[in-house]
């Protein structure tokens, strides 16, 4: 069975990237242009993985991230970064609000696959 | 489907610089409001990190001085000198021009260079003055 992911991004060009990468490897995606817009699709649905920026309007990646961590049924699942900030500051306060991992953009789609699959290995 | 990608990157982009030069013209005299130094700077963070992606490495880099500059001055109502706005919105142009032109563009021209050189050095908590 195919493996679900929710996209967040707030750039179309980057959401159609990971779209377009993820369809062609047989992933089924859903996508929110924003941490508001997400939590539509976080109503007890399967979804296997959380792909986020950080950097988006009215709610970004860290409170999405918390957000998430407070539903109980999505409480452990993998939620990785896709995002140009790389400053350590930053990835501490994502791993603490419980990010899984931190892919920096520009990124190949096959660094992207690879996060991917080890996660959800 | 690469080129598709890349005419939403440029389409997008064009239309987010568009509108923040329209903010700049109509709405600043010597204070960027909040909303706008944020979304200046998602811009220039959208740039910096997807620009390589879709063949616009060089935009990327006359991006990154500018997200820095405003980063620091993310979630501040600081006062600026009008040098920085005029700047902002010259190098607003500069990249609107790049994404238009697309691969004809000449990277590294005069004018191009003096802005990065404005931005790598100029510290936003100090712009409050026009000296």
């Amino acid at each position: 069975m195919a493996k679900t992911v929710l996209i967040v991004d707030d750039s179309e060009s980057i959401r159609e990237v990971v779209n377009f990468t993820l369809e062609n490897e047989g992933y089924d995606v859903l996508v929110g242009v924003d941490g508001e817009d997400a939590l539509q699709f976080l109503d007890g649905s399967n979804i296997d993985i959380v792909i986020t920026d950080l950097h988006m309007p009215n709610l970004d990646g860290l409170g999405l991230i918390r957000k998430i961590r407070e539903m109980d049924v999505y409480k452990h699942i993998p939620i990785l970064f896709l995002t140009t900030e790389s400053q350590a500051a930053k990835k501490m306060e994502a791993k603490q609000a419980g990010a899984t991992g931190w892919i920096i953009k520009p990124f190949v789609p096959a660094k992207l696959l690879s996060a991917i699959s080890r996660v959800l290995r | 489907m690469k080129d598709k990608i890349r005419n939403i990157f440029i389409r997008e982009t064009s239309s987010d610089l568009a509108l923040i030069q329209e903010e700049l013209k109509i709405n600043v005299k010597d204070m960027i409001p909040d909303g706008l130094v944020e979304k200046i700077f998602r811009a220039m963070h959208t740039i910096k990190g997807s620009g390589p992606m879709f063949g616009f490495k060089h935009l990327s880099e006359v991006a990154l001085p500018v997200e820095k500059v405003f980063k620091e001055l993310y979630s501040r109502e600081s006062q600026v000198s009008r040098q920085l706005i005029e700047k902002t919105s010259d190098i607003i142009n500069l990249l609107q021009k790049a994404l238009m032109e697309c691969d004809a563009h000449t990277p590294n021209s005069n004018e191009e260079r003096a802005l990065i050189e404005y931005f790598n050095n100029v510290c936003p908590f100090n712009a409050g003055s026009d000296d």
